[in-house]
């Protein structure tokens, strides 16, 4: 294996051996949980009981428990979806692109961000099932063999793109993420016993660990992260196209795709460190999920932040140069209209904050880093929103101008949604080695600072000895 | 050999005798039956064993579960016995009848579908109202099946239902002993029927009872006015067809006022524009906002209490330059001068012009009676000869009869509701109480019912028989269209069984067409066929030739005074609820009112200057106090008002009502105080003071301006004409361009709006392509076509918290955009120019207003109807997942109700926002039982059965009512022959009263819609997206012109 001397180590701490690396993932899975972990747990489990009493409710009163009107018909729920879909792009990202980039230190995250997305996809594809009028024929979206005659899907529905764009992405993220996992599966079902052996074997599918195995594992792996590239940019430029196919000023937009993608980006690293440094401290992982991987990841989070902020300053020169008194309109709206404090919030957590990371300190600071990636959080959700509400509140005719704001089923739902998010994470940091333990090994000596001194005092000593027959010589 | 010793074997068992043979012949059955298991007592013998007892169970448990999951809805068919044979399911069938309730009047077409009536339209036939319905005679189904007319099912005496055989006894015991107390008073409406005037008249002889009229809205004091100018006490009928000139002076004549339903269609006739241009101009003055207010061409506002002065100012102007003598008052110019304007306007146009005045006073009246003697326009735009018979209530009879009721009183109340209409009625609740005896005839409990003595359950207008003369010579037949739904009377029936008349009310009516009405035609012979085609047709038109009739009358000056100082209320009726009569109808409820687009409440109207120099927002509640009595009502910030003036409507806060209309506002009607005899709408030294509280009011729109945008299109008369004719159309209807590159290079301008550039193919239409036409300038934003359309297509109520929530169900709006006027002179239109949030619903942004708004009194305001643009490039169509919407070969946009899942992606991509959502499930869902029609059985019988009824969680929208089209088509059909132009026509143009809106099919090059999309005034709203919509409107035209002023 090529070992640069040049590079950092992407595992830090003193003694590091395969073993270790073996216990230290692993232990977590096979010990008792802790203290922290039931409280959190419960915690989820009572935000999912919420998520589940506002779905009842929803579903038994209809979508008028909302607080959406004739003119604003999407609110809190697309706002959402659209939000939980962004999230889940990290993990993609991470696990698909940077594989193909060759980024090894994605494999210290890439297990838990691919967790992370595909919660996020599940928290965020609840919300098209439900906001239809009638979700038990929502199936009717689906290009399905019927008795209707030729009555099929409409193709030319960005809603449409969407149910595949969606179901796709889930399918290729989960298959992507389980055959990851089958190596470390099989490495707690070898250090199980009984039942939990029997389960862990059954989840591990019969790994062997042979050559063939592995050998097949990284074609099957390289071969996914080619199907799942083109996945990171096409779910959220189909996402966008929802907005940017329709003819209502502010979402009539053609820059939405790449403007979306990087949001995505954007709003999914800022919730795989949110998670992670949190993470991170309570499973004692700091040694694999280094302070360079932070850094690394405010960086990406600086990338994209900058581009969603030059996305908002095009749009609204476009809108100004397009001379649409539609267009014009929706923009000053956004800024100086009944919504101004989403616009706001959005522009503060969205093109300010992310500029901080400029600073090495600030990256390497996890507090900081926490708090901003939280406030990223909050300006995806609110970018979001106000892409959806202020551009349709106030549209083309003025006599349909209305106000929208959310019912406590909305909030509940979307507290609850998180409920969902997070005891979906609870049980996978419990049940499912973190980190991935085959991928993290492969690089434990790609650099390691102990083989620099070794090589360095070498090259000293050979020097010296040089020195000593030169001037022996001399 | 003995042949009968012969021996026949049927088996070669039996020859043989085998003993399996000897088992079988001893057994009846060929098998053996386990006789002894089936009735052994102890199971344990049985066969049946433990598995099969598990099956069996299982089964049963299993499918009594499966049958108790779905009880089998109970459906009641009842054949007929003996088929109607001018019924047929499915078809509907029309009969001509008359809409009269002391307060709105109309000629209508009832239709029925099994049976049932279910809609009201406007007969055509009728020369007074043929053209269109109010929005209250189309509501007026739904009281037929209102279920609060199931608490008079029966007649009543002290509370206990009783047989009519029994009531009547009681009652002519009771008729017959009052006479030696002066008599019984029996208290009506205004009575427009001929032949119920023919059995007052005989009630009143025979038991030597009064008859007092009593109306709600009093115009005792027009009445008084009009004896002394024509020598008697009418209404004349105003001929606004003919007027070049119309002043008006607080006379909401579109509305409430006069004939109201009467005065549209002649007016709205001068006003859509033709060739010549020939357009008449219209001034109005009033201290409030009403919808004729704002259909003016110049308006000016003043103080209530100085409407007097303002007439008196035009009297001495027109006096001085027709040559009469001034009025010897000193009148009051209005802003601008258009008084004096106006007078010029009038005398120019003399014989031709028409004032009318909307005071109560007498002395006011008599001005303006003479104002047009001067101007010559009795006998050509007022017919003082054929007058009305509507409002023929004297105020000081009434108000003498009322406070005449002691205990030795027997009163009938018919179809009036004092208790309620009065301004001291709680008083008169204790006299009645009080009283010998008190009938009410009452079609569910109202006020005045429910301290009655005796219930004369009443019959619904759509169960009666009946005529009416609303007009001299314009009579009108009124025919039953369904059977009694309860054991109910009309006032008819029961003054026929009192008079001891034993005949029928429809065999009375007959005899008494046959002796009265058919003596004075000639165009049938006999009288069967008179009757039979006058029942068909529903008016007989025998109206006379008109003549001036009237005189100068003399009047008293000194009843004429100025300012009594202090804030000034006025007191008006709203198109939907008018006096409150209908209170209960939840389609009238939720009407929104075409001014202030506010519904199911009634609501203090300010200016929005008054609301922010008393530190008042919109909704905020306010104490009214007046004349000893005080309300606590919402602020609702109205431009156009008088600065020093506030309005309150009349007809809410009804006690005694349905669960729709029940304490829905406060009454108003205590608020009107008599002044010279008369009642007088408007109240001086109003006290309004906040509570601190607030309310949302409900309204439908809540942005008020266009913000700039050329939604509505408006010009001048003279602007379009000159325009017109130098063939620059671009001038009054700008339509949108872009610079192309043809194939020379050269830049050219190429429509916008039509498909000249465009990715889609453009649609085909081979057969028929539908569109529909509006014209701005005929439409008076009355609010008719809502509820017509409402009634039509099955629209659920949706009450008033949901319209609150902004998700009212209405397929048609009207739009209601308001301009103000800077202080040089400009329109203002836009929210930041005159600091709108302030005093917009939609936000709770406070903001002082700009300085630039001269004063919010000076507004102009325009309407637009807005439904389903029916666009060819939809850009719902092409979002829909479903393809829940598609376009149909005949240009229709059609949506499919079943297959439609709800993602309301299409409400959200419809530019028009016309699309309505069914958030819940209204017809079933509890939350709505107080306010949906369709929540009951009774109800639900209103419902149109060509309109699918929708479900929660589907997309509706208007469909250019594609079940008549689908009829009419189908009847084309039968009779091998096209589709005739005007023969499809939607349910908002049948009832439009001043036919805005035209409707047909543009591939019929000679149709009136042909004629329309291609006039040079016609354009699409918001057409520069290329959405194609199949809507026209025609662009506005003000004669307003600064040179004609």
């Amino acid at each position: 294996m090529y070992e640069s001397p040049y590079r950092r180590p992407l595992i830090t701490g003193d003694d590091t051996t395969y073993k270790k690396i073996s216990d230290d993932i692993i232990i977590p899975v096979e010990a008792k949980p802790t203290q922290w972990w039931y409280m959190g747990f419960a915690i989820s489990l009572a935000f999912l009981a919420l998520y589940v009493w506002a779905i009842g409710y929803l579903l038994w009163n209809g979508v008028g428990s909302w607080g959406l009107n004739k003119t604003v018909d999407w609110g809190w729920d697309i706002t959402n979806f659209v939000w939980w879909v962004g999230i889940g792009h990290a993990g993609t990202l991470i696990s698909a692109v940077l594989l193909l980039f060759r980024q090894k230190w994605r494999t210290a995250v890439n297990r838990s961000a691919e967790a992370m997305t595909i919660f996020a996809v599940v928290c965020a594809g609840v919300y098209p099932l439900l906001h239809a009028g009638r979700p038990w024929v929502i199936y009717w979206a689906l290009p399905l063999p019927n008795t209707y005659g030729n009555l099929w899907a409409n193709f030319n529905s960005p809603l449409l793109w969407d149910v595949f764009a969606i179901s796709t992405y889930l399918t290729v993220s989960v298959v992507f993420w389980y055959v990851g996992l089958l190596p470390d599966l099989a490495s707690v079902r070898d250090r199980a016993e009984g039942m939990k052996k029997k389960i862990y074997g059954i989840l591990s599918f019969g790994w062997n660990g042979s050559a063939k195995a592995w050998s097949r594992f990284e074609v099957i792996s390289l071969i996914l992260a080619g199907l799942a590239t083109p996945l990171v940019l096409s779910v959220h430029t189909i996402v966008s196209m929802d907005f940017a196919t329709s003819v209502i000023p502010g979402w009539h937009t053609t820059i939405f795709p790449p403007y979306f993608v990087a949001g995505a980006v954007f709003s999914g690293f800022a919730m795989v460190l949110t998670l992670l440094i949190v993470a991170r401290k309570a499973m004692n992982l700091e040694n694999y999920i280094t302070l360079n991987h932070i850094d690394v990841m405010c960086k990406i989070i600086m990338v994209t932040g900058s581009i969603v902020g030059s996305a908002y300053i095009t749009e609204f020169f476009i809108a100004w140069y397009s001379a649409v008194e539609y267009e014009r309109y929706a923009f000053v709206n956004r800024m100086f209209g009944e919504y101004w404090w989403s616009y706001w919030a959005m522009m503060t957590c969205n093109v300010i904050t992310p500029q901080l990371f400029w600073s090495q300190k600030l990256r390497r600071n996890i507090t900081a880093v926490f708090i901003i990636s939280i406030f990223v959080n909050i300006g995806m959700w609110f970018e979001r929103f106000v892409i959806i509400v202020t551009s349709l509140h106030r549209d083309y005719l003025p006599s349909s101008w209305a106000m929208y704001s959310p019912t406590w089923v909305e909030i509940s739902m979307y507290m609850g949604s998180m409920g969902l998010f997070f005891t979906l994470f609870f049980l996978f940091a419990k049940y499912v080695p973190v980190i991935a333990v085959a991928e993290v090994k492969s690089i434990m000596k790609t650099s390691a600072e102990k083989y620099m001194k070794i090589t360095m005092e070498k090259e000293k000593a050979e020097e010296s000895a040089q020195h000593s027959h030169e001037s022996h010589h001399a | 050999m003995n042949n009968s010793e012969r021996k026949y074997w049927k088996s070669v068992d039996e020859l043989n005798n085998t003993p399996a043979f000897q088992q079988e012949i001893s057994s009846e059955f060929g098998q053996e039956i386990p006789v002894d298991e089936i009735i052994a007592e102890n199971a344990s013998v049985s066969s049946t064993n433990r598995r099969d007892f598990l099956k069996i169970f299982g089964f049963s448990v299993g499918a009594a579960s499966l049958a108790a999951c779905n009880t089998t809805p109970i459906k009641k068919a009842i054949p007929f016995l003996n088929h109607p044979a001018e019924m047929s399911p499915s078809i509907a069938n029309y009969y001509a009848s008359t809409y009269f309730d002391g307060n709105d009047f109309a000629d209508v077409l009832v239709k029925t579908r099994e049976g049932r009536p279910i809609k009201i339209e406007a007969n055509n036939l009728s020369p007074l109202t043929g053209n269109g319905v109010s929005a209250r005679v189309s509501a007026a189904v739904l009281g037929l099946y209102d279920t609060h007319r199931e608490g008079t099912k029966n007649p009543m005496i002290g509370g206990k239902e009783v047989s009519w055989a029994d009531f009547d006894k009681e009652v002519i015991t009771l008729l017959n002993d009052a006479k030696s107390n002066g008599g019984a008073t029996l208290v009506t409406p205004s009575i427009v029927s001929p032949s119920t005037k023919a059995l007052i008249q005989s009630f009143v002889g025979q038991f030597g009872a009064k008859h007092v009229v009593f109306d709600s809205v009093s115009y005792s004091g027009m009445l008084e006015a009009n004896q002394a100018t024509l020598g008697k006490a009418v209404v004349p009928y105003y001929d606004f067809a003919k007027a070049n000139v119309i002043v008006s002076i607080n006379a909401d004549f579109l509305g409430n006022w006069g004939g109201g339903l009467m005065n549209i269609a002649g007016y709205s006739s001068r006003r859509k524009v033709n060739e010549e241009g020939n357009m008449s101009v219209h001034y109005h003055f009033e201290p409030a906002l009403s919808l004729t207010g704002s259909n003016a061409d110049f308006r000016s506002t003043y103080l209530p209490s100085n409407e007097g002065l303002v007439v008196a100012q035009l009297y001495n102007e027109v006096a001085k330059q027709t040559g009469n003598s001034e009025a010897g008052i000193k009148g009051m110019e209005v802003a601008g001068n258009l008084v004096a304007a106006s007078a010029k306007k009038l005398v120019s146009a003399k014989g031709a012009s028409l004032v009318v005045c909307g005071s109560n006073n007498k002395d006011v009246q008599i001005m303006v009676n003479n104002i047009n003697k001067m101007l010559g326009n009795y006998g050509s735009t007022i017919d003082g000869v054929n007058s009305l018979n509507i409002r023929q209530g004297n105020d000081t009879a009434a108000m003498n009869a009322m406070n005449g009721i002691n205990a030795n009183s027997v009163v009938v109340f018919a179809g009036v509701n004092p208790v309620y209409t009065m301004a001291n009625g709680s008083a008169l609740a204790k006299q009645i109480q009080g009283a010998k005896a008190s009938i009410s005839l009452v079609s569910g409990h109202d006020e005045t019912s429910s301290v009655c003595s005796h219930i004369s359950a009443a019959n619904h207008f759509l169960e009666s028989w009946g005529d009416a003369e609303v007009r001299e010579g314009s009579y009108s037949l009124q025919q039953p269209s369904i059977s009694k739904l309860f054991n109910t009377r009309s006032l008819e029936e029961c003054l026929l069984a009192w008079n001891g008349s034993s005949a029928s009310h429809y065999q009375y009516l007959k005899d008494f067409w046959s002796a009265q009405m058919f003596s004075k035609q000639s165009k049938y012979s006999t009288t069967d066929s008179f009757w039979r085609n006058s029942l068909n047709q529903g008016v007989l038109v025998l109206t006379g030739a008109s003549s001036d009739n009237a005189s100068m009358a003399s009047f008293n000056a000194s009843n004429i005074k100025g300012n009594a100082g202090g804030l000034e209320m006025v007191i008006y009726q709203k198109m939907g609820l008018g006096d409150g009569l209908q209170a209960n109808n939840p389609w009238l409820q939720e009407m929104p009112d075409p001014i202030t687009k506010a519904c199911w409440d009634n609501y203090l109207a300010v200016n929005p200057m008054y609301a922010k120099q008393n530190n008042l927002s919109e909704g905020d509640m306010v104490t009214v106090e007046a004349n000893g009595y005080k309300v606590t009502v919402p602020i609702l910030m109205l431009p156009g008002m008088m600065p020093n003036v506030v309005a309150l409507a009349l007809g809410y806060g009804r006690t005694k009502v349905g669960k729709a209309g029940l304490n829905v506002g406060q009454n108003a009607f205590p608020f009107v105080s008599t002044v010279n005899g008369n009642r007088s709408y408007y109240v001086s030294n109003v006290k309004v003071a906040a509570t601190g509280e607030h309310r949302k009011l409900a309204q439908t729109q809540t942005h008020h301006t266009i913000e700039g945008r050329s939604i509505v299109k408006e010009t001048s008369l003279a602007t379009y004409l000159s325009a017109k004719k130098a063939g620059k159309h671009e001038e009054y209807n700008l339509r949108p361009h872009l610079l192309m590159k043809n194939e020379k290079g050269e830049h050219v301008k190429v429509n916008a709006y039509d498909e000249t550039i465009t990715l889609w193919n453009k649609r085909k239409y081979p057969s028929h392509h539908w569109m529909m036409g509006i014209d701005l300038n005929a439409c008076i934003g009355c609010g008719s076509c809502v509820v017509a359309c409402q009634s039509e297509n099955n629209v659920p109520v949706v009450g008033r918290q949901e319209v609150i929530n902004r998700r009212e169900m209405h397929w048609m709006r009207i739009d209601r955009y308001f301009t103000f006027r800077a202080k040089d002179g400009r329109a203002i239109t836009e929210e930041t120019e005159y600091g709108g949030e302030q005093y917009n619903n939609d936000g709770n942004v406070f903001r002082e207003f700009k300085n630039d708004v001269a004063d919010f009194s000076d507004v102009s305001v325009v309407y637009q109807p807005v439904m389903c643009q029916q666009c060819d490039n939809a850009p719902c169509e092409t979002v829909c997942p479903v393809l829940a919407t598609v376009h149909s070969d005949e240009g229709l946009n059609q949506m499919v109700y079943n297959r439609c899942v709800g993602t309301r992606y299409c409400a959200n991509n419809c530019p028009y926002k016309v699309r309505r959502f069914n958030w819940f499930s209204y017809y079933d869902n509890p939350l709505f039982s107080d306010v949906n029609p369709s929540q009951t059985e009774l109800g639900r019988m209103v419902l149109n059965p060509d309109v699918t009824v929708r479900a929660r969680g589907v997309m509706e929208k208007c469909t250019f009512c594609v079940q008549s089209i689908q009829a009419s088509k189908l009847q084309a059909k039968k009779e091998s022959r096209n589709i005739k132009d005007g023969e499809v026509k939607t349910a908002c143009q049948k009832a439009c009263p001043s036919n805005a809106i035209v409707f047909g099919d543009v591939n019929d090059e000679t149709s009136e819609i042909y004629k329309l999309v291609n006039s040079d005034r016609a354009y699409g709203l918001i057409e520069e997206i290329q959405v194609l919509p199949s809507v026209q409107y025609l662009v506005k035209v003000r004669n307003n012109d600064k040179n004609q002023a």
